[in-house]
Protein backbone atom coordinates (compact mmCIF):
# COMPACT_ATOMS: atom_id res chain seq x y z
CA UNK A 1 0.00 0.00 0.00
CA UNK A 2 2.42 2.32 0.71
CA UNK A 3 4.83 1.33 -2.05
CA UNK A 4 1.44 2.40 -4.13
CA UNK A 5 1.31 5.43 -2.41
CA UNK A 6 4.46 6.57 -3.09
CA UNK A 7 4.57 5.40 -6.80
CA UNK A 8 1.68 8.47 -7.19
CA UNK A 9 3.15 10.79 -5.41
CA UNK A 10 6.49 10.39 -7.99
CA UNK A 11 3.87 10.48 -10.46
CA UNK A 12 2.18 13.70 -9.70
CA UNK A 13 5.05 15.60 -9.11
CA UNK A 14 6.42 14.23 -12.41
CA UNK A 15 3.67 15.83 -13.78
CA UNK A 16 3.30 18.97 -12.30
CA UNK A 17 4.96 22.22 -14.43
CA UNK A 18 7.57 23.41 -12.78
CA UNK A 19 7.05 27.31 -12.38
CA UNK A 20 10.08 29.74 -11.24
CA UNK A 21 9.16 32.06 -8.88
CA UNK A 22 10.84 35.38 -7.34
CA UNK A 23 10.30 36.93 -4.00
CA UNK A 24 11.53 40.11 -2.18
CA UNK A 25 10.86 41.94 0.60
CA UNK A 26 10.67 46.02 1.54
CA UNK A 27 10.62 47.99 4.44
CA UNK A 28 8.62 50.78 5.03
CA UNK A 29 9.39 52.57 7.97
CA UNK A 30 8.37 56.17 10.35
CA UNK A 31 8.84 57.47 13.51
CA UNK A 32 6.66 59.43 15.45
CA UNK A 33 7.85 61.92 17.94
CA UNK A 34 7.16 61.87 21.75
CA UNK A 35 6.57 65.71 22.16
CA UNK A 36 5.55 68.95 20.34
CA UNK A 37 6.87 71.95 19.97
CA UNK A 38 4.78 75.60 20.39
CA UNK A 39 5.81 78.34 19.95
CA UNK A 40 4.60 81.23 22.05
CA UNK A 41 3.88 84.90 20.65
CA UNK A 42 2.53 86.93 23.49
CA UNK A 43 1.92 91.31 23.96
CA UNK A 44 1.25 92.92 26.95
CA UNK A 45 1.81 90.29 29.05
CA UNK A 46 3.38 86.23 29.60
CA UNK A 47 2.06 82.88 28.94
CA UNK A 48 2.58 80.04 31.46
CA UNK A 49 2.91 76.20 31.20
CA UNK A 50 2.93 74.38 34.44
CA UNK A 51 3.65 77.40 35.67
CA UNK A 52 6.56 78.28 34.68
CA UNK A 53 7.12 81.26 32.03
CA UNK A 54 6.78 80.28 28.55
CA UNK A 55 9.31 82.32 26.37
CA UNK A 56 9.17 81.27 22.49
CA UNK A 57 8.49 78.20 22.65
CA UNK A 58 7.98 74.97 24.89
CA UNK A 59 7.95 71.39 23.89
CA UNK A 60 4.42 69.81 24.93
CA UNK A 61 4.18 65.64 25.18
CA UNK A 62 2.25 64.23 22.44
CA UNK A 63 -1.39 63.74 22.85
CA UNK A 64 -1.67 65.97 25.58
CA UNK A 65 -4.07 69.03 26.37
CA UNK A 66 -1.67 71.55 27.16
CA UNK A 67 -3.25 74.04 30.01
CA UNK A 68 -1.83 77.70 29.40
CA UNK A 69 -2.09 80.75 32.02
CA UNK A 70 -2.12 84.12 30.34
CA UNK A 71 -0.75 86.63 32.55
CA UNK A 72 -1.35 89.92 31.56
CA UNK A 73 0.99 92.82 32.42
CA UNK A 74 -0.56 95.59 34.95
CA UNK A 75 -2.82 97.74 33.12
CA UNK A 76 -3.61 95.38 30.78
CA UNK A 77 -6.27 92.53 29.62
CA UNK A 78 -6.48 89.76 27.23
CA UNK A 79 -7.64 91.19 24.01
CA UNK A 80 -7.55 87.86 21.47
CA UNK A 81 -6.50 84.39 21.51
CA UNK A 82 -5.10 82.49 18.84
CA UNK A 83 -4.02 78.91 18.59
CA UNK A 84 -2.97 77.32 15.81
CA UNK A 85 -4.18 80.09 13.34
CA UNK A 86 -7.76 80.00 15.27
CA UNK A 87 -9.24 82.48 16.85
CA UNK A 88 -10.16 80.79 20.26
CA UNK A 89 -10.74 83.74 22.76
CA UNK A 90 -14.00 82.40 23.67
CA UNK A 91 -12.64 79.61 25.04
CA UNK A 92 -10.77 81.16 27.80
CA UNK A 93 -12.05 81.29 31.17
CA UNK A 94 -10.47 82.90 34.19
CA UNK A 95 -7.50 83.74 31.91
CA UNK A 96 -6.87 80.18 30.99
CA UNK A 97 -6.88 78.22 28.20
CA UNK A 98 -6.76 74.29 27.60
CA UNK A 99 -5.37 73.08 24.17
CA UNK A 100 -7.04 70.03 22.42
CA UNK A 101 -4.26 67.33 22.03
CA UNK A 102 -1.41 67.91 20.63
CA UNK A 103 -0.86 65.64 17.79
CA UNK A 104 1.66 68.58 16.12
CA UNK A 105 3.70 71.51 16.15
CA UNK A 106 2.15 74.78 16.88
CA UNK A 107 1.25 78.30 17.53
CA UNK A 108 -0.42 80.24 20.61
CA UNK A 109 -0.23 84.08 19.94
CA UNK A 110 -1.57 86.32 22.54
CA UNK A 111 -2.85 89.54 22.51
CA UNK A 112 -3.38 91.88 25.24
CA UNK A 113 -4.54 95.45 25.45
CA UNK A 114 -4.63 98.52 27.33
CA UNK A 115 -6.98 98.57 30.23
CA UNK A 116 -9.37 101.81 28.73
CA UNK A 117 -8.86 104.87 31.64
CA UNK A 118 -11.35 107.01 33.46
CA UNK A 119 -11.05 110.52 31.68
CA UNK A 120 -10.20 113.12 34.67
CA UNK A 121 -10.66 116.36 32.26
CA UNK A 122 -12.41 119.06 34.37
CA UNK A 123 -14.19 119.98 30.44
CA UNK A 124 -15.61 116.71 30.86
CA UNK A 125 -17.33 116.84 34.32
CA UNK A 126 -20.51 117.41 34.35
CA UNK A 127 -21.61 120.30 36.52
CA UNK A 128 -25.31 120.58 38.49
CA UNK A 129 -27.31 122.93 40.32
CA UNK A 130 -28.23 122.47 43.79
CA UNK A 131 -31.96 123.79 44.59
CA UNK A 132 -31.80 127.51 45.93
CA UNK A 133 -28.49 127.72 44.05
CA UNK A 134 -28.54 130.14 40.85
CA UNK A 135 -26.64 128.53 38.46
CA UNK A 136 -23.46 130.61 36.83
CA UNK A 137 -23.68 131.84 33.81
CA UNK A 138 -21.19 130.06 31.61
CA UNK A 139 -18.48 132.36 29.57
CA UNK A 140 -16.04 131.09 27.92
CA UNK A 141 -12.47 133.45 27.64
CA UNK A 142 -9.40 132.39 26.43
CA UNK A 143 -7.11 133.80 28.35
CA UNK A 144 -4.25 131.56 28.34
CA UNK A 145 -1.42 131.28 25.25
CA UNK A 146 -0.90 127.52 25.62
CA UNK A 147 -2.52 126.41 22.24
CA UNK A 148 -5.29 128.14 23.12
CA UNK A 149 -6.80 125.96 26.03
CA UNK A 150 -9.13 128.64 27.99
CA UNK A 151 -10.53 128.50 30.82
CA UNK A 152 -14.23 129.11 31.05
CA UNK A 153 -15.68 131.40 33.81
CA UNK A 154 -17.34 129.10 35.47
CA UNK A 155 -14.20 127.58 36.94
CA UNK A 156 -13.27 128.95 40.08
CA UNK A 157 -10.06 130.81 40.38
CA UNK A 158 -8.12 131.17 43.65
CA UNK A 159 -5.53 133.28 44.76
CA UNK A 160 -2.19 132.43 43.95
CA UNK A 161 -2.84 130.85 40.31
CA UNK A 162 -1.06 131.96 37.72
CA UNK A 163 -2.58 133.04 34.04
CA UNK A 164 -1.12 133.13 31.26
CA UNK A 165 -1.72 136.82 29.24
CA UNK A 166 -2.01 137.66 26.00
CA UNK A 167 0.85 139.85 24.06
CA UNK A 168 -2.48 141.60 22.47
CA UNK A 169 -3.56 142.71 26.40
CA UNK A 170 -0.23 143.97 27.19
CA UNK A 171 -0.09 146.07 23.96
CA UNK A 172 -3.43 147.58 24.68
CA UNK A 173 -2.57 148.35 28.19
CA UNK A 174 0.78 150.00 27.02
CA UNK A 175 -1.24 152.18 24.76
CA UNK A 176 -3.56 153.03 26.91
CA UNK A 177 -0.60 154.15 29.50
CA UNK A 178 0.98 156.22 26.79
CA UNK A 179 -1.70 158.00 26.52
CA UNK A 180 -2.45 158.97 29.65
CA UNK A 181 1.45 159.86 30.07
CA UNK A 182 0.93 161.81 26.94
CA UNK A 183 -2.46 163.96 28.25
CA UNK A 184 -1.28 164.57 31.57
CA UNK A 185 1.87 166.21 29.94
CA UNK A 186 -0.08 168.14 27.52
CA UNK A 187 -1.77 170.02 30.49
CA UNK A 188 1.53 170.43 32.57
CA UNK A 189 2.20 172.36 29.25
CA UNK A 190 -1.02 173.93 28.70
CA UNK A 191 -0.96 175.04 32.43
CA UNK B 1 44.05 -19.60 -14.36
CA UNK B 2 40.53 -19.66 -16.14
CA UNK B 3 39.56 -17.00 -13.91
CA UNK B 4 42.53 -14.82 -15.36
CA UNK B 5 41.69 -15.67 -18.96
CA UNK B 6 37.94 -14.17 -18.52
CA UNK B 7 39.30 -11.90 -16.94
CA UNK B 8 41.60 -10.23 -19.43
CA UNK B 9 38.86 -11.24 -22.40
CA UNK B 10 36.22 -8.92 -20.72
CA UNK B 11 38.71 -6.31 -20.00
CA UNK B 12 39.49 -6.05 -24.01
CA UNK B 13 35.93 -6.35 -24.56
CA UNK B 14 35.18 -2.99 -22.40
CA UNK B 15 37.92 -1.15 -23.95
CA UNK B 16 36.60 -2.29 -27.35
CA UNK B 17 33.07 -0.86 -26.81
CA UNK B 18 34.58 2.25 -25.93
CA UNK B 19 36.50 3.12 -29.01
CA UNK B 20 33.13 2.12 -31.01
CA UNK B 21 31.88 4.82 -33.50
CA UNK B 22 27.76 5.11 -34.11
CA UNK B 23 26.89 5.48 -37.68
CA UNK B 24 23.45 5.51 -39.09
CA UNK B 25 22.35 4.79 -42.51
CA UNK B 26 20.05 7.42 -44.20
CA UNK B 27 18.25 6.35 -47.63
CA UNK B 28 18.79 9.42 -49.99
CA UNK B 29 15.78 8.92 -52.43
CA UNK B 30 16.97 12.44 -54.46
CA UNK B 31 15.62 16.01 -55.05
CA UNK B 32 14.75 18.32 -52.63
CA UNK B 33 14.20 17.74 -49.22
CA UNK B 34 13.47 20.01 -46.47
CA UNK B 35 15.85 20.38 -42.95
CA UNK B 36 13.68 21.55 -40.00
CA UNK B 37 15.99 23.68 -37.75
CA UNK B 38 14.74 24.64 -34.50
CA UNK B 39 15.50 26.28 -31.55
CA UNK B 40 14.13 27.82 -28.59
CA UNK B 41 15.04 30.64 -25.99
CA UNK B 42 13.84 30.16 -22.53
CA UNK B 43 11.70 33.27 -21.42
CA UNK B 44 14.03 36.25 -19.15
CA UNK B 45 12.58 39.33 -17.55
CA UNK B 46 13.69 42.27 -15.30
CA UNK B 47 11.78 43.68 -12.81
CA UNK B 48 12.70 46.60 -10.43
CA UNK B 49 10.47 46.72 -7.04
CA UNK B 50 10.60 49.97 -4.48
CA UNK B 51 13.31 49.88 -2.24
CA UNK B 52 12.96 50.43 1.65
CA UNK B 53 11.10 53.59 2.02
CA UNK B 54 11.21 56.34 5.06
CA UNK B 55 7.52 57.76 6.00
CA UNK B 56 8.54 61.20 7.17
CA UNK B 57 5.90 61.79 10.41
CA UNK B 58 2.30 63.07 9.59
CA UNK B 59 2.77 62.06 5.47
CA UNK B 60 -0.73 61.30 4.50
CA UNK B 61 1.15 60.65 1.28
CA UNK B 62 4.80 59.75 0.77
CA UNK B 63 5.80 58.24 -2.69
CA UNK B 64 6.86 54.64 -3.10
CA UNK B 65 8.49 54.55 -6.44
CA UNK B 66 7.28 51.87 -9.02
CA UNK B 67 7.03 48.12 -10.08
CA UNK B 68 8.64 48.12 -13.51
CA UNK B 69 9.28 45.38 -16.01
CA UNK B 70 12.68 46.93 -17.21
CA UNK B 71 13.45 43.99 -19.95
CA UNK B 72 11.50 41.38 -21.10
CA UNK B 73 11.64 38.19 -23.39
CA UNK B 74 8.48 36.22 -22.93
CA UNK B 75 6.62 34.47 -24.99
CA UNK B 76 3.44 35.36 -26.62
CA UNK B 77 0.50 35.18 -24.34
CA UNK B 78 2.51 35.43 -21.57
CA UNK B 79 3.13 37.65 -19.03
CA UNK B 80 5.14 38.74 -16.17
CA UNK B 81 2.85 39.07 -12.69
CA UNK B 82 3.92 40.97 -9.49
CA UNK B 83 1.85 40.93 -6.38
CA UNK B 84 2.30 42.42 -3.26
CA UNK B 85 1.83 40.72 0.27
CA UNK B 86 1.78 44.05 2.84
CA UNK B 87 -0.24 43.59 6.19
CA UNK B 88 -1.44 47.22 6.29
CA UNK B 89 -0.08 47.86 9.44
CA UNK B 90 3.15 49.94 10.79
CA UNK B 91 3.94 48.53 14.20
CA UNK B 92 5.73 50.05 17.05
CA UNK B 93 9.44 48.39 17.42
CA UNK B 94 8.78 48.49 21.45
CA UNK B 95 4.84 47.40 21.62
CA UNK B 96 3.27 45.50 18.66
CA UNK B 97 -0.40 46.59 20.24
CA UNK B 98 0.14 50.13 18.90
CA UNK B 99 0.02 50.29 15.06
CA UNK B 100 -0.58 52.93 12.59
CA UNK B 101 -2.75 51.86 9.26
CA UNK B 102 -1.57 52.49 5.94
CA UNK B 103 -2.52 51.32 2.32
CA UNK B 104 -0.44 51.07 -0.69
CA UNK B 105 -2.05 52.71 -3.96
CA UNK B 106 -1.63 53.04 -7.43
CA UNK B 107 -0.49 56.71 -8.03
CA UNK B 108 -2.77 56.92 -11.13
CA UNK B 109 -5.59 54.82 -10.27
CA UNK B 110 -5.47 55.74 -6.36
CA UNK B 111 -6.58 51.65 -5.56
CA UNK B 112 -5.10 49.61 -3.38
CA UNK B 113 -2.48 47.82 -5.49
CA UNK B 114 -2.41 43.87 -4.99
CA UNK B 115 -1.15 42.28 -8.39
CA UNK B 116 -0.10 43.45 -11.56
CA UNK B 117 0.64 42.40 -15.16
CA UNK B 118 3.35 43.70 -17.16
CA UNK B 119 4.07 42.25 -20.65
CA UNK B 120 6.33 44.74 -22.42
CA UNK B 121 9.69 46.04 -21.22
CA UNK B 122 9.20 49.77 -19.93
CA UNK B 123 5.38 48.74 -18.38
CA UNK B 124 5.10 49.37 -14.40
CA UNK B 125 2.70 50.75 -12.16
CA UNK B 126 3.74 53.85 -9.94
CA UNK B 127 2.91 53.23 -6.01
CA UNK B 128 2.46 55.31 -3.29
CA UNK B 129 2.00 54.78 0.70
CA UNK B 130 -1.17 56.63 1.79
CA UNK B 131 -1.99 57.01 5.89
CA UNK B 132 -4.94 58.60 6.85
CA UNK B 133 -4.94 62.36 9.13
CA UNK B 134 -7.26 60.16 11.97
CA UNK B 135 -4.16 57.53 12.06
CA UNK B 136 -1.12 59.62 12.49
CA UNK B 137 -3.46 61.45 15.04
CA UNK B 138 -3.78 58.59 17.09
CA UNK B 139 -0.27 57.33 16.75
CA UNK B 140 1.57 57.08 19.86
CA UNK B 141 4.81 57.58 19.67
CA UNK B 142 8.16 55.74 18.39
CA UNK B 143 9.41 54.09 15.71
CA UNK B 144 7.14 51.67 13.63
CA UNK B 145 7.79 49.88 10.48
CA UNK B 146 6.99 46.84 8.70
CA UNK B 147 7.71 44.53 5.38
CA UNK B 148 6.10 43.86 2.24
CA UNK B 149 6.80 41.30 -0.19
CA UNK B 150 6.82 41.21 -3.93
CA UNK B 151 6.47 38.29 -5.65
CA UNK B 152 7.08 38.21 -9.32
CA UNK B 153 6.09 35.29 -11.50
CA UNK B 154 5.80 34.06 -15.17
CA UNK B 155 1.95 33.42 -15.79
CA UNK B 156 -0.53 33.07 -18.67
CA UNK B 157 -1.55 36.55 -19.50
CA UNK B 158 -5.05 37.52 -18.69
Amino acid sequence: MKKIAVLLMTLILLCSIPMTVYADSVRIDTDVPASHSVMVDVTGGTVKADGVVCKDQIAVERQKSQLYELVPEKGYQLDKLYYNGQDVTSLVKDNQFVADPIHADGVLKVLFKRIAEKSTHPSEQSSGTTPGHTPETKKDTEIGTDGGQGYSESQSVKTGDTAAVDLGIWLIFLCLALAVIISQSKRKVVS
Amino acid sequence: MTRKIIAAVSAAAVVASMGSISAFAVDYPGGKQNTKITTSIDPTFTVSIPADTTVAFNAETTDFSEVKLVSAQIDPGKAVKVELDASGTLKNAEDDTKTIAYVVNEKEAGTQYVSGQYKAAGDATALKIDITKAAWDAAFAGSYSDTVTFTVSYVDAD
